[in-house]
């Protein structure tokens, strides 16, 4: 009687008993299991297996409909099919009804598959590639410094990649930015810089030409090719021919040999580089931090993540195991420069390339929060419906009781009312996979717009098309929905009291759906207005944020603040010509009527690019620890490299010492110097002056004093970003002792008065910088308040703000419909009880007033109820806030009063129409 | 005493106890069915038939224990006088249908 591992038998008897339950006994659902499984072996020897599992299946499909099929002669096929009908001209004669609950529905159904999309693409969706589970990112760690990584020289990487047991196959790369030239305009782009086996590993195949050969890989070796990527092709027109042209990529022409396949985006989820170039044309493009001038093939240049496809077998254990002993091999080799070098493998990082592992993306609470969030608007919109379809339902009792009286069974009546059900929710469903797709378009065109408010060219690779989990989702959405809001009402309505409804006293006394405040439609207006207040808390709570966030103040001034971002390594100058173009920039910007002052920067403030260093006092010596590894304390800190006028164009005082001299930031003559601001000197040595000491940077000593710095200027601490709130150290080194290629170059005007004169002022910074250079690509031009209006950090939280202002404002929408229904229906039914209360003399203000009391009562226990959960919640969001308490008074107030004003004026429309009733119109309803 | 006619599919139950003699337990019956219609019978109709007709009081039933060789109890049912009577009377409400318009099958038959 054992059959195999199938699952089939269990769920057909679980079935049959889970269906037969109304009927029948304890004993008797025992009996039954025995029955079925001994009829199941009279079949098997009749039928066979494989006949006895298509048997089972037809039974078990066809169960659902025969069980509660009609008894009578009609096969039961037509029955359904009549249901089907049926529910079709239901609710095509009713097309207000239907209209708004396939609304309140899409809107419901909408925004949960809309958030899948997005949490399925940053979380779910696996990277495109053979087998992703097999690849693991490799990270060199310091065994001797805690949390100490650092990225992997070509020369090791080589080493690693012939040397390994460990793995299939390794790849190099880096992300870097590259200056693509098209007609006059230079843009600059994301460029991956590659290993030959780069798509190899992968496992993925060029959706045209070709990709790299080990020869194109040899550092310096120069040769002039290039991948592009799927979307870059698509943006350009699809050019057919494309591959054998070349592009102009950092100044340099460059022939397509390929075209990546669609939706590759490499080792992280959504964001794909435009270019992929081989290693051996690493010079042409340039890194954050600008060029080193060192080789690739120099075994210190530690420039490279690696990413590794483990053999089969290999657990990532035995992986660590494996390199360790590899690494201890390439100490010995080179011990100098892998000294205390390990390698670690770690799962890839979906939205991030990092020199040391991740502990999860952080994605997880974002994603349950916005999940948890659309899950009480599709709850709100059930809620709505099943309170529209109860009402409906009361209108139909005396439909539902002739078929009762004529001996339609109540299963039958259940399951019709259930085919209305789901035909409303798949209605709802169809379109609200419109409004997902729709929606996460939107939401993929403002990412893209952000980014390129950065200065940043990235292919997003949003694939907002359904995919098969999104459908699953959204049919189990569907199902819910039609549970949640379908059965309730269709279980009440399928038993009706067959005389009253038939004789249609559908007063007070018939005793369905009506009751005190406790009564279960009061209870649905309740907990639907509770879970709206929720989310306009929510909502509240995230605007009140992003405006504290718009209004942030960065500690220097904004107004007259012009910023230009440039790249001389964009169109492949070296170190040099760079320095000269940047000299000569500065005389010419400075000459311009109205230029108060200006100076270079490395990084800006509410920037894309932000870079920090390990600040230590000079003369403190590294402790040994219990574990032999050297320890030294030191100052996490903001750095960035800066011109003479620095201060000046940020409008910033020098507190004490002086700022830097035009040699300090021209050349690299001369001693090194910092200036520091006053929460790195609090820091360094509390209490005292820092002018004339010396500071070293990075956590080890360096042998030759070499590193020694002197502190000539102490500054004012500024923001340089919404998060984290409180300000953080800084440290300032002159440009001149300090290259980098890309720079940002802040102007101060004397005063801009209006917008025309700031047009007016960067039409003229613009013109001054073609004449300096023609070539060099001005990547964004524009007043210092908007770059920070457009900056990234404060996108995130206006997007949060947005989302959850839509969420909310959906909230109010189903809350409002809601509440309407109810009460209009509610009222229509007390005709009669109204115009008895009149034609005993109560004046129409009476009436008015006893049923707003009524419903107000209501709303207020919902509101109560609200405010209470609201801050639950609210607490639950309290690290996502920006400078706002989660029990921030004004959010609270402001979404009661609106909520509450939205009932009011919800209610007193029915209500005002009910209370001029006269008797005599009331007594004619009947 | 009957209340209300047999619908065809209960007819059907208790004519298939009736044709195995005295007592019949489900699977006799499904499979009883199932050979007779040449139709595959849901399971889980059978048992609700089974039930309902009993609430009617058309049929009786009575467990019988697990005897010598293994298996587990069953519930065997019984045609009561009234599913006799229910019966006869069903059958000849069909036979006075019939009467005259027999040949009427003939001709659309074949």
């Amino acid at each position: 009687m054992k059959n195999s591992a199938s699952p089939l038998p269990g769920l057909y008897t679980w079935f049959i008993r889970l269906g037969l339950s109304p009927w029948l006994t304890a004993r008797e659902r025992a009996d039954l299991t025995a029955d079925v499984e001994e009829l199941r072996h009279a079949y098997r020897r009749t039928l066979g297996s494989r006949g006895l599992s298509r048997y089972t299946w037809r039974q078990l499909l066809q169960y659902p409909i025969r069980l509660t099929a009609n008894q009578g002669d009609r096969s039961t096929m037509d029955s359904v099919w009549q249901d089907c009908r049926y529910a079709a001209r239901m609710l095509i004669k009713n097309p207000g009804f239907t209209g708004i609950a396939v609304l309140v529905l899409a809107v419901g159904i909408g925004a949960n598959t809309a958030t899948f999309t997005l949490m399925n693409a940053l979380l779910l969706k696996p990277i495109v590639a053979e087998a992703p589970h097999e690849l693991v990112a490799l990270y060199s760690k310091n065994l001797k410094l805690p949390d100490s990584f650092r990225p992997i020289s070509y020369p090791n990487f080589e080493d690693i990649r012939e040397l390994n047991t460990t793995f299939s196959d390794v790849l190099a790369h880096d992300l870097r930015t590259a200056g693509l030239r098209e007609g006059d305009v230079t843009n600059r782009v994301f460029a991956e810089i590659v290993s030959h086996n780069y798509f190899d590993t992968f496992g993925v195949a060029p959706f045209r030409g070709r990709f790299f050969t080990p020869a194109e890989e040899v550092p310096d070796s120069n040769e002039p090719v290039v991948v592009v990527s799927y979307e870059f092709w698509r943006q350009r027109g699809e050019d057919p021919d494309l591959v054998g042209k070349s592009i102009n990529v950092g100044g340099q022409d460059l022939t397509v040999i390929g075209i990546t396949p669609r939706y590759f985006t490499g080792r992280i989820a959504i964001l794909s580089a435009s270019v992929y170039v081989p290693l051996g044309m690493e010079r042409l493009v340039s890194g954050f931090g600008g060029s080193t001038g060192s080789s690739l093939a120099e075994r210190n240049n530690h420039r490279l993540f690696l990413v590794g496809r483990l053999l089969p077998g290999v657990s990532m254990e035995d992986a660590d195991a494996r390199l360790a002993a590899l690494a201890s091999r390439m100490e010995e080799s080179f011990p100098e420069i892998n000294e205390s070098q390990t390698i670690i493998v770690g799962p890839l990082s979906r939205l991030g390339i990092s020199t040391e592992p991740s502990d999860g993306d952080g994605l997880g609470l974002v994603a349950a929060l916005m999940l948890g969030m659309t899950g009480i608007v599709l709850l709100i919109a059930c809620i709505n419906l099943a309170n529209m379809l109860l009402a409906r339902g009361a209108a139909r009792r005396r439909e539902f009781a002739v078929r009762a009286a004529i001996g339609g069974g109540r299963l039958r009546i259940l399951r019709q009312l259930l085919t209305e059900g789901l035909f409303l929710s798949l209605l709802g469903g169809a379109a609200g996979l419109v409004v997902a797709t729709w929606a996460n378009g939107l939401l993929a065109a403002s990412l893209g717009e952000v980014l390129s408010n950065l200065g940043f060219t990235m292919d997003i690779v949003l694939r907002t098309e359904p995919d098969l989990r999104v459908l699953l989702a959204t049919a189990g959405f569907c199902m819910l929905g039609t549970l949640a809001f379908g059965l309730g009402p269709a279980w009440q309505q399928s038993r009706p009291d067959v005389m009253a409804a038939i004789k249609e006293q559908t007063g007070d006394a018939s005793g369905q759906g009506r009751g005190g405040p406790l009564g279960r439609r009061n209870l649905l207006v309740v907990s639907q207005i509770a879970l709206s207040l929720v989310m306009l808390i929510s909502a509240g709570l995230f605007v009140r944020a992003s405006l504290k966030a718009a209004n942030i103040d960065p500690g220097f001034r904004l107004d007259n603040g012009i910023l230009v971002e440039v790249d001389t390594s964009l169109v492949g100058y070296d170190d040099a010509q760079s320095k000269d173009t940047y000299r000569r920039l500065s005389e010419r910007l400075q000459s311009i009527p109205g230029v108060q002052a200006m100076s270079v920067a490395a990084t800006v403030p509410f920037g894309a690019v932000s870079s920090g260093r390990d600040v230590r006092r000079a003369e403190d010596q590294p402790t040994t620890g219990g574990d032999g590894s050297e320890e030294i304390e030191t100052v996490r800190a903001r750095s960035n490299i800066i011109g003479a006028q620095y201060f000046e164009a940020l409008d910033l005082p020098v507190l004490r010492g002086r700022a830097f001299t035009a040699t300090e930031t021209a050349s690299d003559a001369g001693p090194k110097v910092a200036i520091i601001d006053e929460l790195l000197a609090e820091s360094l040595w509390p209490g005292q002056d820092p002018i004339g000491r010396f500071i070293g940077l990075g956590r080890v000593r360096d042998p030759e004093g070499g590193d020694e710095i002197e502190v000539v200027g102490l500054v004012p601490s500024i923001s340089e970003d919404i998060f984290p709130a409180e300000r953080r150290p800084h440290v300032y080194r002159p440009f001149g002792q300090n290259f980098q290629a890309a720079m940002n170059i802040h102007v101060r005007a004397d005063s801009i008065t209006d917008d025309d004169a700031r047009a007016a002022m960067l039409q003229t910074i613009r013109r001054e910088i073609r004449a300096v250079d023609g070539r060099l690509p001005i990547i964004s031009l524009r007043a210092l308040e908007d770059h920070i209006a457009e900056s990234a950090s404060l996108w995130l939280v206006r997007l949060g703000a947005t989302i959850f202002s839509i969420f909310g404002a959906l909230a109010l929408f189903l809350a409002v419909i809601g509440v309407y229904g109810v009460k209009a229906y509610a009222v229509a039914r007390r005709t009669r009880e109204i115009g008895i209360r009149k034609a005993l003399g109560a004046t129409t203000s009476d009436t008015l007033r006893l049923i707003l009391r009524e419903s107000m009562l209501v709303a207020a226990a919902g509101l109560g109820v609200g405010l209470v959960l609201g801050a639950g919640v609210a607490s639950l969001l309290a690290s996502l806030l920006y400078e706002v308490s989660p029990y921030d008074p004004v959010a609270f107030l402001a979404s009661t009063a609106v909520l509450a004003l939205a009932a009011f004026v919800a209610t007193y429309l029915p209500a005002q129409r009910a209370a001029s009733v006269t008797p005599v119109t009331a007594l004619r309803a009947d | 005493m009957t209340q209300a006619a047999l619908g065809q599919f209960e007819h059907q139950v208790l004519l298939s106890i009736l044709r195995r003699g005295s007592e019949s337990y489900s699977v006799e019956i499904v499979l009883e069915l199932e050979e007779h219609t040449r139709q595959e019978v849901a399971t889980a109709k059978v048992f609700v038939a089974l039930k309902r007709l009993k609430s009617k009081g058309l049929l009786e039933d009575r467990m019988v224990e697990p005897g010598e060789g293994g298996g587990h109890a069953r519930r065997y049912f019984r045609l009561t006088d009234d599913a006799l009577e229910a019966m006869r009377a069903s059958r000849q409400s069909y036979l006075n249908l019939w009467d005259g318009v027999e040949s009427h099958l003939d001709e659309s038959g074949t």
